[in-house]
Formats: structure tokens, C-alpha cells, sequence
């Protein structure tokens, strides 16, 4: 699945307004419910299940990027978001940094090689040289979201 | 070795893994169909999207390179302590 199919124009927060993890994670989720409405998806239950996500390890891997992820249940497939934060978000990343970048993943729990697949994708688009450094830099959501599709060209099918 | 938890090398299990390769001087590589990835790093082992099943190969070189295999295989065996 294409990074521009999990994260569409309408989940990506160019300006994530809150300074704290749980209130950035809630815009982030809430953004998937306003833009795909996905059957049976509840905003708290989806950040509730984020937080217990987080609470077993961050999931700030450094570099100012997190990708925070959870398995809900009945969910009709996997859906992203992606968010921004200038001053940063502390994350408890595991370099001590804060996180700039947050690459939001929610999927059913049966989808593990799909959620595999997905991570494969984000993983690969970050590494790409100077990837960070231009998604923090884009003006608007529009700039990001065509980052977005460089990295699906540039990792392939 | 062979990834045996049911979820495969997602991020907690490659978050662990880093964390341990990490820890030894040796510099520690994972090898999946002819791609080699840094253990030491979270995103490049992601970039394996090693699902249940799938074989890996360890490579270490280093001064305590026979210890950073038996503990990350040992840390692989154990299904990462997840399940």
C-alpha cells in the first residue's frame, strides 16, 4: 500500500498545535476519523490504544521522527496520518530528541504483513538523503504530501 | 534464524534488536535475500519487513563479534520477549 493511499491530503497536520505526545497523538487520530470516517472508529478508543502502544516503548526512533502505530479492532483497513510539529513533540524519542515528524499507522490486528509492509515503506522513505530535512522544511500540507509520493516513487511497488 | 513471533520484526521487536546491537563494539549485520541492513538501526531494520517465517542471517565483526551474535540470536529466539 502507497504512503499516499495510508496518509491522503486531508491527515496531514502541517502544525501540530500541541506540545505534549497525547494531545498531538489525539489531532492526529482525530484526523483520520474527520477525513475517512471509517466504520466503528472512535477517536478516544483509537488515542487510547496509541498511548498503551507508547507505553510499552516509545516509538520516537530518533532523528526527530516517530511513528506512532496501534491495532484496532473491526477497523476496515490500515489508515495514516502524518503530522508536524516546529517546536517539537516530546516523545521520549529513544535519542532524548524531540520529534518533528510523526507518521501515524492504525490497522486491524489481522493485517500484521500489511502493517509490515507499510513500515517497510515509511522506514525506507525517511532514509532517503535529505528526506527529513524537506519535510520539516515544506511550506504546507500540499509540499508534504507530494514528499509523500517522492518517497512512494523512489521506494517502488 | 527465523523470525518466529506471529507479528514478525515490527517496530518493538527492531527497537529491542537496535538496542542490544548497540551495546557491543562489534558492528553486528542482518541479512535478508541479499539485503544488508545496520542491527544498530531501527529504520533499516524495518526496511527488511521480516514477517513470521522469515530467515535472517547475522554477521558480526568486531572484537566481541561471537557474543553480539549468540545474544541477538538468543534475543530472536526468545520471539523477542513479546509473546
Amino acid at each position: 500500500m502507497k504512503l499516499t493511499e495510508l496518509v491522503i491530503r486531508e491527515t496531514i497536520i502541517e502544525d501540530i498545535q500541541s506540545p505534549d505526545k497525547k494531545g498531538a497523538l489525539r489531532e492526529l487520530a482525530e484526523a483520520i476519523r474527520a477525513a475517512r470516517k471509517p466504520a466503528g472508529y472512535k477517536t478516544p478508543d483509537v488515542l487510547e490504544a496509541l498511548l498503551k502502544r507508547e507505553k510499552m516503548g516509545t516509538t520516537g526512533m530518533g532523528g526527530g521522527v516517530a511513528l506512532p502505530h496501534a491495532k484496532v479492532e473491526g477497523l476496515p483497513g490500515l489508515f495514516g496520518a502524518f503530522g508536524r510539529s516546529k517546536p517539537g513533540v516530546d516523545f521520549g524519542a529513544v535519542d532524548g530528541e524531540k520529534v518533528h515528524l510523526m507518521f501515524m499507522l492504525v490497522s486491524p490486528p489481522a493485517e500484521a504483513n500489511a502493517h509490515l509492509a507499510a513500515l517497510k515503506r515509511l522506514s525506507a522513505g525517511i532514509r532517503i538523503p535529505n528526506m527529513t530535512k524537506f519535510l520539516k522544511a515544506a511550506k504546507n500540507a500540499r509540499e508534504i504530501w507530494d514528499l509523500l509520493r517522492e518517497m512512494d516513487e523512489s521506494v517502488g511497488a | 534464524m527465523t523470525i518466529q513471533n506471529a507479528h514478525g520484526l515490527h517496530v518493538r521487536p527492531a527497537t529491542k534488536l537496535a538496542d542490544l546491537a548497540g551495546k557491543f563494539k562489534s558492528n553486528v549485520t542482518i541479512h535478508k535475500d541479499g539485503q544488508d541492513v545496520s542491527a544498530r538501526s531501527i529504520i533499516e531494520l524495518l526496511t527488511l519487513a521480516a514477517a513470521h517465517g522469515t530467515e535472517l542471517r547475522i554477521r558480526a565483526e568486531g572484537p566481541d563479534a561471537t557474543e553480539a551474535v549468540d545474544a541477538i540470536a538468543k534475543l530472536v529466539n526468545s520471539r523477542f520477549g513479546l509473546e
